[in-house]
Protein backbone atom coordinates (compact mmCIF):
# COMPACT_ATOMS: atom_id res chain seq x y z
CA UNK A 1 0.00 0.00 0.00
CA UNK A 2 2.34 2.75 -0.85
CA UNK A 3 -0.07 5.46 -1.41
CA UNK A 4 -1.35 5.17 2.69
CA UNK A 5 2.76 5.32 3.13
CA UNK A 6 2.65 8.81 0.43
CA UNK A 7 -0.64 10.24 1.97
CA UNK A 8 1.18 10.02 5.43
CA UNK A 9 4.64 11.75 4.76
CA UNK A 10 2.61 14.38 2.79
CA UNK A 11 0.22 14.59 5.99
CA UNK A 12 3.75 14.98 8.29
CA UNK A 13 5.17 17.74 5.48
CA UNK A 14 2.01 19.74 5.42
CA UNK A 15 2.07 19.57 9.39
CA UNK A 16 5.81 20.14 9.76
CA UNK A 17 4.99 23.20 7.49
CA UNK A 18 1.29 24.68 8.45
CA UNK A 19 1.62 24.25 12.58
CA UNK A 20 3.78 25.71 14.95
CA UNK A 21 7.06 24.45 15.86
CA UNK A 22 5.92 22.85 19.72
CA UNK A 23 3.15 21.67 18.32
CA UNK A 24 4.29 19.78 14.95
CA UNK A 25 4.68 16.30 17.69
CA UNK A 26 1.20 16.44 19.29
CA UNK A 27 -0.66 17.30 16.16
CA UNK A 28 1.07 14.03 14.59
CA UNK A 29 0.08 12.35 17.76
CA UNK A 30 -3.28 13.23 17.15
CA UNK A 31 -3.03 12.89 14.09
CA UNK A 32 -1.57 9.09 13.71
CA UNK A 33 -3.98 7.92 16.65
CA UNK A 34 -7.02 8.87 14.87
CA UNK A 35 -6.03 7.34 11.74
CA UNK A 36 -4.90 4.42 13.67
CA UNK A 37 -8.71 4.26 14.68
CA UNK A 38 -10.38 5.04 11.43
CA UNK A 39 -8.07 2.08 9.88
CA UNK A 40 -9.06 -0.15 12.66
CA UNK A 41 -12.78 0.58 12.55
CA UNK A 42 -12.19 -0.05 8.99
CA UNK A 43 -9.81 -3.28 8.88
CA UNK A 44 -12.88 -4.94 11.71
CA UNK A 45 -15.73 -4.17 8.93
CA UNK A 46 -14.12 -5.27 5.87
CA UNK A 47 -12.48 -8.87 5.98
CA UNK A 48 -10.59 -7.45 2.46
CA UNK A 49 -8.33 -5.56 4.65
CA UNK A 50 -8.14 -7.44 7.79
CA UNK A 51 -7.36 -10.05 5.30
CA UNK A 52 -4.23 -8.39 3.04
CA UNK A 53 -0.89 -10.38 2.91
CA UNK A 54 1.66 -9.14 4.22
CA UNK A 55 0.57 -6.24 5.64
CA UNK A 56 -3.17 -6.23 6.75
CA UNK A 57 -5.40 -3.30 8.18
CA UNK A 58 -4.15 -4.53 11.66
CA UNK A 59 -1.06 -4.43 11.09
CA UNK A 60 -1.27 -0.44 9.86
CA UNK A 61 -3.63 0.77 13.12
CA UNK A 62 -0.82 -1.01 15.10
CA UNK A 63 1.96 0.45 13.26
CA UNK A 64 0.08 4.64 13.53
CA UNK A 65 -0.92 3.69 16.96
CA UNK A 66 3.14 2.78 17.75
CA UNK A 67 4.21 6.12 15.64
CA UNK A 68 1.14 8.24 17.98
CA UNK A 69 2.08 7.13 20.89
CA UNK A 70 6.25 7.41 20.00
CA UNK A 71 5.44 11.36 18.75
CA UNK A 72 3.19 12.00 22.10
CA UNK A 73 6.13 10.60 24.26
CA UNK A 74 8.62 13.01 22.47
CA UNK A 75 6.36 15.72 22.16
CA UNK A 76 6.42 18.59 25.19
CA UNK A 77 3.80 19.04 27.19
CA UNK A 78 4.27 22.37 28.71
CA UNK A 79 3.48 24.13 24.60
CA UNK A 80 0.20 21.96 25.03
CA UNK A 81 -0.61 23.43 28.01
CA UNK A 82 0.06 27.08 26.92
CA UNK A 83 -1.73 26.35 23.88
CA UNK A 84 -5.25 25.46 26.05
CA UNK A 85 -4.90 28.22 28.68
CA UNK A 86 -7.64 30.85 28.06
CA UNK A 87 -5.79 34.15 26.74
CA UNK A 88 -5.43 36.28 29.63
CA UNK A 89 -3.44 33.15 31.90
CA UNK A 90 -1.45 32.65 28.44
CA UNK A 91 2.68 33.79 29.21
CA UNK A 92 3.90 36.88 27.68
CA UNK A 93 7.30 35.16 26.37
CA UNK A 94 5.34 32.38 24.70
CA UNK A 95 2.54 35.16 22.98
CA UNK B 1 -27.34 17.75 41.70
CA UNK B 2 -24.33 18.29 38.90
CA UNK B 3 -24.07 21.95 37.81
CA UNK B 4 -24.22 21.33 33.85
CA UNK B 5 -23.49 25.12 33.33
CA UNK B 6 -20.59 25.33 35.41
CA UNK B 7 -18.90 22.63 32.42
CA UNK B 8 -19.46 24.68 29.94
CA UNK B 9 -17.63 28.09 31.12
CA UNK B 10 -13.81 29.27 29.19
CA UNK B 11 -11.77 27.74 32.40
CA UNK B 12 -13.54 24.36 32.58
CA UNK B 13 -13.70 23.87 28.89
CA UNK B 14 -9.87 25.19 28.95
CA UNK B 15 -9.08 22.13 31.94
CA UNK B 16 -10.75 19.58 29.41
CA UNK B 17 -8.57 20.39 26.77
CA UNK B 18 -5.64 20.35 28.20
CA UNK B 19 -6.79 17.45 30.49
CA UNK B 20 -7.62 15.69 26.83
CA UNK B 21 -4.36 16.26 25.96
CA UNK B 22 -2.37 15.69 28.52
CA UNK B 23 -3.81 12.06 28.70
CA UNK B 24 -2.94 11.47 25.34
CA UNK B 25 0.16 12.55 26.07
CA UNK B 26 0.80 10.16 29.53
CA UNK B 27 -0.98 7.30 28.09
CA UNK B 28 1.15 6.64 25.02
CA UNK B 29 4.12 5.81 27.21
CA UNK B 30 1.77 3.15 29.34
CA UNK B 31 0.65 1.73 26.10
CA UNK B 32 3.86 1.00 24.34
CA UNK B 33 5.68 -0.84 27.22
CA UNK B 34 1.88 -2.91 28.24
CA UNK B 35 2.01 -3.67 24.62
CA UNK B 36 5.46 -4.43 24.59
CA UNK B 37 5.21 -7.22 27.68
CA UNK B 38 2.14 -8.35 26.12
CA UNK B 39 3.58 -9.39 22.91
CA UNK B 40 4.81 -12.69 22.30
CA UNK B 41 2.63 -13.96 24.79
CA UNK B 42 -0.59 -16.63 23.51
CA UNK B 43 -3.37 -14.48 22.81
CA UNK B 44 -5.74 -15.17 26.15
CA UNK B 45 -2.80 -14.09 28.16
CA UNK B 46 -1.61 -10.91 26.00
CA UNK B 47 -5.44 -10.01 26.91
CA UNK B 48 -5.13 -10.62 30.22
CA UNK B 49 -2.15 -9.04 30.79
CA UNK B 50 -3.40 -5.93 29.11
CA UNK B 51 -6.02 -5.66 31.10
CA UNK B 52 -3.65 -6.23 34.38
CA UNK B 53 -1.36 -3.36 33.27
CA UNK B 54 -4.68 -1.24 32.97
CA UNK B 55 -5.84 -1.70 36.41
CA UNK B 56 -2.91 -1.37 37.82
CA UNK B 57 -2.54 1.60 35.54
CA UNK B 58 -5.83 2.91 36.70
CA UNK B 59 -5.07 2.06 40.72
CA UNK B 60 -2.05 3.83 40.74
CA UNK B 61 -3.20 6.57 39.44
CA UNK B 62 -5.76 7.32 41.60
CA UNK B 63 -4.04 6.50 44.37
CA UNK B 64 -1.33 8.62 43.19
CA UNK B 65 -3.44 11.21 42.43
CA UNK B 66 -4.40 11.24 46.27
CA UNK B 67 -1.22 11.68 48.04
CA UNK B 68 0.00 13.88 45.08
CA UNK B 69 1.06 16.90 47.25
CA UNK B 70 3.17 14.31 49.82
CA UNK B 71 5.19 12.85 46.57
CA UNK B 72 5.92 16.32 44.88
CA UNK B 73 8.15 16.69 48.46
CA UNK B 74 10.22 13.48 48.34
CA UNK B 75 13.19 14.55 46.42
CA UNK B 76 14.51 11.72 44.31
CA UNK B 77 11.22 9.63 43.63
CA UNK B 78 11.72 10.41 39.34
CA UNK B 79 14.87 9.30 39.25
CA UNK B 80 14.11 6.09 41.49
CA UNK B 81 11.26 5.84 38.93
CA UNK B 82 13.76 6.17 36.00
CA UNK B 83 15.90 3.60 37.20
CA UNK B 84 13.38 1.18 37.65
CA UNK B 85 12.06 1.79 34.52
CA UNK B 86 16.23 1.37 32.92
CA UNK B 87 15.87 -2.31 34.71
CA UNK B 88 12.65 -3.33 32.88
CA UNK B 89 14.30 -1.90 29.60
CA UNK B 90 17.38 -4.46 30.60
CA UNK B 91 14.38 -7.60 31.21
CA UNK B 92 12.90 -6.72 27.65
CA UNK B 93 16.08 -6.03 26.13
CA UNK B 94 17.38 -9.62 27.15
CA UNK B 95 14.21 -10.91 26.19
CA UNK B 96 14.54 -9.83 22.39
CA UNK B 97 17.93 -10.64 22.51
CA UNK B 98 17.23 -14.14 23.30
CA UNK B 99 13.89 -14.18 21.43
CA UNK B 100 16.30 -13.49 18.32
CA UNK B 101 18.48 -16.75 18.91
CA UNK B 102 16.05 -18.76 19.10
CA UNK B 103 14.85 -18.94 15.79
CA UNK B 104 12.69 -16.54 13.72
CA UNK B 105 9.56 -19.27 13.35
CA UNK B 106 8.25 -18.52 16.17
CA UNK B 107 7.64 -14.71 15.77
CA UNK B 108 5.64 -15.23 12.22
CA UNK B 109 2.25 -16.66 13.76
CA UNK B 110 -0.62 -14.03 13.04
CA UNK B 111 -1.86 -11.40 15.18
CA UNK B 112 -4.29 -13.46 17.18
CA UNK B 113 -0.91 -15.20 18.08
CA UNK B 114 -0.89 -18.76 16.91
CA UNK B 115 2.51 -18.99 16.72
CA UNK B 116 2.85 -18.01 20.52
CA UNK B 117 1.02 -20.49 21.65
CA UNK B 118 3.43 -22.85 20.21
CA UNK B 119 6.65 -21.57 21.84
CA UNK B 120 5.67 -18.93 24.02
CA UNK B 121 8.84 -16.90 25.00
CA UNK B 122 7.75 -15.70 28.14
CA UNK B 123 5.04 -16.21 30.70
CA UNK B 124 2.12 -14.75 31.93
CA UNK B 125 3.98 -13.14 35.50
CA UNK B 126 7.16 -12.10 33.64
CA UNK B 127 4.85 -9.88 31.38
CA UNK B 128 2.68 -9.02 34.56
CA UNK B 129 5.99 -7.78 36.59
CA UNK B 130 7.44 -5.88 33.76
CA UNK B 131 3.86 -4.50 33.10
CA UNK B 132 3.35 -3.71 36.82
CA UNK B 133 6.72 -2.14 37.56
CA UNK B 134 6.49 -0.12 34.22
CA UNK B 135 3.15 1.42 35.71
CA UNK B 136 4.64 2.35 38.86
CA UNK B 137 7.15 4.40 37.59
CA UNK B 138 5.38 6.45 34.77
CA UNK B 139 2.24 6.17 36.59
CA UNK B 140 3.78 8.78 39.20
CA UNK B 141 5.37 10.92 36.59
CA UNK B 142 1.80 11.39 34.74
CA UNK B 143 -0.23 11.92 38.13
CA UNK B 144 1.75 15.23 38.57
CA UNK B 145 1.62 16.79 34.96
CA UNK B 146 -2.42 16.21 35.12
CA UNK B 147 -3.30 16.70 38.49
CA UNK B 148 -1.27 20.25 38.14
CA UNK B 149 -3.55 21.05 35.25
CA UNK B 150 -6.82 20.08 36.68
CA UNK B 151 -6.78 20.55 40.19
CA UNK B 152 -9.58 22.83 40.33
CA UNK B 153 -11.38 20.64 37.99
CA UNK B 154 -12.29 17.11 38.80
CA UNK B 155 -14.97 16.61 36.27
CA UNK B 156 -11.63 17.09 33.38
CA UNK B 157 -9.70 15.02 36.08
CA UNK B 158 -12.35 11.68 36.34
CA UNK B 159 -12.84 12.08 32.50
CA UNK B 160 -9.53 12.40 31.83
CA UNK B 161 -8.67 9.80 33.63
CA UNK B 162 -11.28 7.54 31.77
CA UNK B 163 -10.19 8.28 28.36
CA UNK B 164 -6.49 7.03 29.22
CA UNK B 165 -8.48 4.08 30.64
CA UNK B 166 -9.86 3.59 27.03
CA UNK B 167 -6.67 4.72 24.96
CA UNK B 168 -4.54 2.44 26.95
CA UNK B 169 -6.31 -0.52 26.21
CA UNK B 170 -7.77 0.64 22.91
CA UNK B 171 -3.19 1.49 21.86
CA UNK B 172 -1.94 -1.27 24.31
CA UNK B 173 -3.64 -4.35 22.30
CA UNK B 174 -2.79 -2.82 18.48
CA UNK B 175 0.58 -2.59 19.46
CA UNK B 176 0.86 -5.86 21.12
CA UNK B 177 -0.46 -7.41 18.20
CA UNK B 178 1.83 -5.66 15.88
CA UNK B 179 4.81 -6.72 17.88
CA UNK B 180 3.46 -10.03 17.97
CA UNK B 181 3.72 -10.38 13.92
CA UNK B 182 6.60 -8.13 13.29
CA UNK B 183 9.14 -8.72 15.97
CA UNK B 184 12.38 -6.56 15.06
CA UNK B 185 9.64 -3.22 15.58
CA UNK B 186 9.87 -4.20 19.22
CA UNK B 187 13.29 -2.76 19.16
CA UNK B 188 11.56 0.59 18.27
CA UNK B 189 9.50 0.25 21.33
CA UNK B 190 12.11 -0.18 23.37
CA UNK B 191 13.90 2.80 22.30
CA UNK B 192 10.75 4.63 22.85
CA UNK B 193 10.79 3.25 26.86
CA UNK B 194 14.50 3.55 26.97
CA UNK B 195 13.74 7.33 26.17
CA UNK B 196 10.58 7.95 28.84
CA UNK B 197 13.62 5.86 31.32
CA UNK B 198 16.50 8.12 30.39
CA UNK B 199 14.24 11.46 30.61
CA UNK B 200 12.99 10.57 33.72
CA UNK B 201 16.52 9.96 35.37
CA UNK B 202 17.97 13.39 34.07
CA UNK B 203 15.01 15.40 35.76
CA UNK B 204 15.08 13.41 38.37
CA UNK B 205 18.69 13.84 38.64
CA UNK B 206 18.32 17.84 38.10
CA UNK B 207 15.82 17.84 40.60
CA UNK B 208 18.23 16.12 43.70
CA UNK B 209 21.26 18.69 42.42
CA UNK B 210 18.94 21.18 42.97
CA UNK B 211 18.03 20.31 46.37
CA UNK B 212 21.36 19.34 46.94
CA UNK B 213 22.33 22.91 46.74
CA UNK B 214 19.72 24.63 47.93
CA UNK B 215 18.82 22.73 51.25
Amino acid sequence: MPWLAIAFMAGLAITVVLVPQALVLPVVSVAALASAAIIAVTAYVSPRLATLRPINGWDIAGALTLIGCAAAIFGEIEPLVEYFKPAPERSPSRG
Amino acid sequence: MVDFAHLFTPESLSAFAQVIMIDLVLAGDNAVVIGLAAAGLPLDQRRKAIIVGIIAATVLRIGFAGVAIQLLQIVGLLFAGGVLLLWVCWKMWRELRSGGHEGEGMFNGDVNGAAATAAPRKTFAQAAWQILIADVSMSLDNVLAVAGAARDHPTALIFGLGLSILLMGVAANFIAGLLTKHRWIAYVGLAIILYVAGDMIVRGALEIRAEAFTG
